[in-house]
């Protein structure tokens, strides 16, 4: 009776062990990531790219970060208090923490990155509000504002307010950034950069500090880290179905089909977020006329912008804001939505008519006091953009308006934009936050620099006042509540049309890489590169 | 031939200064502006100009290129705005990986090149010259990045002889080799084929001259006749063209690392110029200007070995 059992109790624990030891992430190993762009340096201030962000978060570390539920939650502090007037942060720092050599990090460490990162970083601007940054004591950092700005912390998880050691950038000198080491506080550290192939990072074994969120909260499971600079698409691609590179943040959609009929490459793509855009220039006639801007809001038809222009990855896009980014209104996107025009051909030419647009000769263009409504479309050359200019200019013709085509290279294109050479572009922009985006594209303080459509004009005044209110109103609830009105009005002034919400596609070797999908499971995982400390996930399965 | 030497590299001072006056001017007047480049499009105009004052940009152009050029002079070729770190060790970094790509490339395309192209013209309208014309045809008519793709396809992807991209890492070293060969192929094999073409004609405009009719009817072999005396002359307008084909090379080669992943300063310069990086690109450009009058120098200084009668005044 006994022994009948004892083979089923016995396969069963074989089963469970074998169970347990497939489950657990494997140590060891190095993962090769295939990276579109190389950063001109690793030093957090140096630029704003995303693959630089993408490798900091290895190396570097925040002093809060983003859960996967999007919350705030502090990483190398425990806590922190504010002032009743708003004014006064004070953060209290986890002791123990060390850099990559030892050095232990105390309040002044802070006061030297993000005087750093205020003082000369690219995102200057982002720290406006702060005061001073002070060490009351080793371990309590004390921030001082100019005026009540409860999203100071939530701006400091920015890719350029890192926490470095003053001592190893002094001694760096130029090379910090460039050159190990860079002596950060994050699972890994700078082994070896051989510009232009590849970027080499080695596992901090004494790393313990990864965030409560994070399955694995330290060391890292993977030894080695390479992240290979292939920057032709179709370089990368093979080198992942030929198994040299283990992992891709980006795979054009033309080349699709190779990594999905490829054996064992997984392939998942997310809304980014980000926002495709038709943008006005309203300092420019006939688009000073929001009737005009409301006729071409409402000519353009995005499912074959999606369909033809993307092949299908990505969603169109309503409203000035990606359900991907924090802030987008989900319990009031129709009510949102309802304020931007609707797609209707016949209300457009209606619109067009009414702002005094008539097609007088009958040769299907239309004309006021004795003027064609030709219109000049700047886009970017290569990917889609080209065949997103050709379809908007077939659905103008339509009602009548006659699109001329620029295609130009990115500086040029941003270079145009400034100067306002433009009648309409077309662009994507998007940002995490939308609390920051919107201000950035819409804000009438950003005329002359991220908002090309430089609309003073009509609802400016009062989208620029929720935009600021949204910034300082204490609770997320209210803040987000004066972004959705904003997004409102935005919809109302009609400078931008939002066109499609493009799929972030990462390819992955699944029979080599373990826990990509727990990291892209996380809030920001529509985009790899803002995946906070995704790197304590990966595994290399043995 | 020393004063020669020197006199030609004296020279070489003015074409680099012209040559580097003219990028500079270049770089500054197609729109993009670096600081904003880098910043992003996110940055309000107080932010661009803060960087446009930290990069020196804000200063008179005058001012600006009479900083540029003393430092050329001193050694300081500037700092690139995206890395923030001195230019001429950048450039310094990438350029064996460079200049390994090109030589092999050039290697390529002579070695197939020259003697395919004699080939053809001793064997004018048989199989083995319309062979080589159809192919030298087919060679020039191909676009070097669709060469690469395929050469890429073929020999990585299908029969797995070579790798995919990268160098290999070091110079000359047994994963160096391998990983240079495809990328050499494609840049040297249409090279080659214009040689073919090339060395062909002037073979054939060689072999109908009076003197090869006397060398053959004096009786020497053919082999010393093509190689040991229509060669020899047939050689000057290829050295001439080979010096054209250099610095054309150079360029080529930023298309081929860009697809094959190789290290070299191609890569560097594109990501430069997208960025407005201006020093980065000024100073390639002044590089590629010292190639350019070295390579000029080799091959004028290569006319006296091959013709004797070449003084040096």
């Amino acid at each position: 009776m006994k022994r009948r059992w004892l083979v089923p109790a016995a396969l069963l624990f074989l089963v469970a062990v074998g169970c347990t030891l497939v489950a657990q992430p494997q140590v060891g190993g190095r993962l090769v990531w295939g990276l579109y762009e190389e950063p001109s340096t690793l030093d957090p201030i140096g630029s704003t790219l995303a693959v630089q962000h993408m490798i900091n978060d290895s190396i570097f570390e925040h002093l809060c970060d983003f859960a996967d539920d999007g919350t705030l939650q502090p990483l190398l502090c425990d806590s922190w208090s504010v002032s009743e007037d708003g004014l006064v942060w004070d953060v209290y720092l986890t002791e123990g923490i060390t850099f990559h050599n030892g050095k232990l990090v105390t309040a002044a460490d802070w006061v030297y990155s993000f005087d750093r990162t205020r003082d000369i970083g690219p995102r200057s601007g982002f720290y406006a509000s702060v005061d001073e940054y002070i060490a009351v004591d080793d371990y309590t950092l004390r921030i001082t504002l100019k005026s009540p700005f409860p999203r100071i912390l939530e701006i400091l998880t920015l890719g350029d307010a890192y926490l470095v050691d003053k001592d190893t950038v002094e001694a760096m000198g130029d090379t910090f950034g460039v050159e190990a080491p860079l002596n950060g506080t994050g699972p890994y550290m700078l082994k070896e950069w051989v510009r232009g192939e590849y970027i080499l990072l080695e596992r901090w074994e004494d790393y313990d500090h990864g965030p409560s969120w994070r399955t694995n909260q330290g060391p890292a499971y993977v030894e080695e880290v390479m992240w290979r600079v292939l920057h032709e698409d179709s370089t990368r691609v093979f080198e992942l179905t030929e198994g040299n590179v283990d992992i891709s943040p980006y795979v054009p959609f033309s080349l699709y089909s190779v990594a999905q009929n490829a054996p064992n490459i997984e392939l998942v793509e997310r809304v980014r977020d980000m926002t495709y855009l038709l943008g006005m220039n309203t300092k420019r006639a006939p688009l000073d006329d929001v009737m005009v801007r409301w006729a071409i809001a409402m000519a353009v038809t995005r499912a074959p912008i999606v369909q033809v222009a993307l092949t299908g990855h990505g969603e169109p896009g309503y409203i000035m804001c990606s359900p991907s980014q924090l802030g987008f209104p989900h319990d009031t996107y129709e009510e949102v939505k309802a304020f931007y025009p609707p797609e209707d051909q016949d209300r457009a030419r209606m619109y067009l008519q009414t702002a005094g647009w008539i097609d007088e000769d009958g040769d299907g263009v239309l004309e006021k006091d004795g003027e064609e409504m030709r219109l000049v479309l700047y886009a970017q050359t290569g990917a889609e953009w080209p065949l997103m200019a050709q379809i908007l200019q077939s659905q103008l013709a339509e009602v009548g308006i006659v699109i001329e085509i620029i295609s130009i290279e990115t500086g040029t294109f941003y270079g145009a934009l400034n100067t306002g050479e433009h009648d309409l572009y077309l662009g994507m922009s998007g940002y995490p936050f939308g609390l920051d985006y919107l201000p950035f594209r819409h804000h009438t303080r950003s005329i002359g620099g991220s908002n090309p459509s430089f609309y003073d004009v009509e609802l400016a005044s009062t989208i620029d006042r929720l935009l600021d209110i949204a910034q300082v109103l204490p609770t997320e609830a209210g803040r987000y509540g004066a972004l959705a009105e904003a997004l409102k009005f935005v919809g109302q002034a009609s400078a931008y049309v939002p066109l499609a919400w493009p799929v972030y596609p990462v390819a992955w070797k699944r029979d080599r890489v373990g826990g990509v999908e727990e990291a892209l499971d996380s809030i920001f995982g529509t985009q790899l590169d803002f995946t906070v400390l995704d790197c304590l996930e990966y595994y290399i399965k043995q | 031939m020393l004063t020669y030497i020197i006199r030609r590299l004296l020279w070489a001072i003015p074409t680099v200064v012209v040559i580097a006056t003219i990028v500079f001017v270049l770089m500054r007047v197609i729109p993009g502006d670096p600081a904003l480049l880098i910043i992003g499009p996110f940055a309000t105009p107080e932010q661009v100009e803060k960087l446009r004052v930290q990069f020196g940009l804000d200063e008179p152009l005058v001012q600006q290129y009479v900083t540029w050029l003393w430092g050329l002079v001193r050694g300081d070729w500037g700092k690139s705005f995206q890395t923030r770190s001195p230019v001429l060790p950048l450039l310094a970094e990438r350029f064996p990986k460079t200049l390994q790509l090109t030589i092999f490339g050039l290697l390529i395309s002579l070695g197939i090149g020259v003697p395919l192209g004699i080939l053809a013209a001793t064997r004018t309208h048989t199989l083995v010259d319309y062979l080589s014309t159809a192919t030298a045809v087919f060679g020039i008519s191909m676009p070097m990045f669709w060469l690469a793709i395929v050469l890429q396809l073929i020999f990585a992807v299908k029969l797995h002889w070579f790798p995919l991209s990268g160098s290999g890492g070091g110079l000359l070293t047994s994963a160096n080799l391998r990983h240079l060969v495809l990328p050499g192929l494609s840049l040297g094999l249409p090279y080659a084929a214009q040689y073919l073409r090339f060395t062909r004609s002037t073979m054939l405009e060689i072999l109908g001259l009076d003197y090869i009719k006397v060398a053959r009817s004096k009786g020497l072999s053919e082999r010393v006749v093509v190689y040991g005396h229509a060669l020899r002359n047939a050689l000057i307008p290829i050295v001439t063209l080979l010096g054209l084909r250099i610095p054309w090379m150079i360029g080529g080669a930023v298309v081929i690392e860009t697809i094959f992943a190789w290290p070299g300063m191609g890569s560097l310069v594109v990501r430069a110029i997208y960025n407005r990086d201006f020093h980065v690109v000024e100073g390639f450009m002044v590089f590629l200007a010292l190639m350019v009058v070295l390579s000029n120098l080799i091959v004028d200084l290569l006319y006296g070995i091959l013709n004797p009668t070449v003084r040096y005044d």
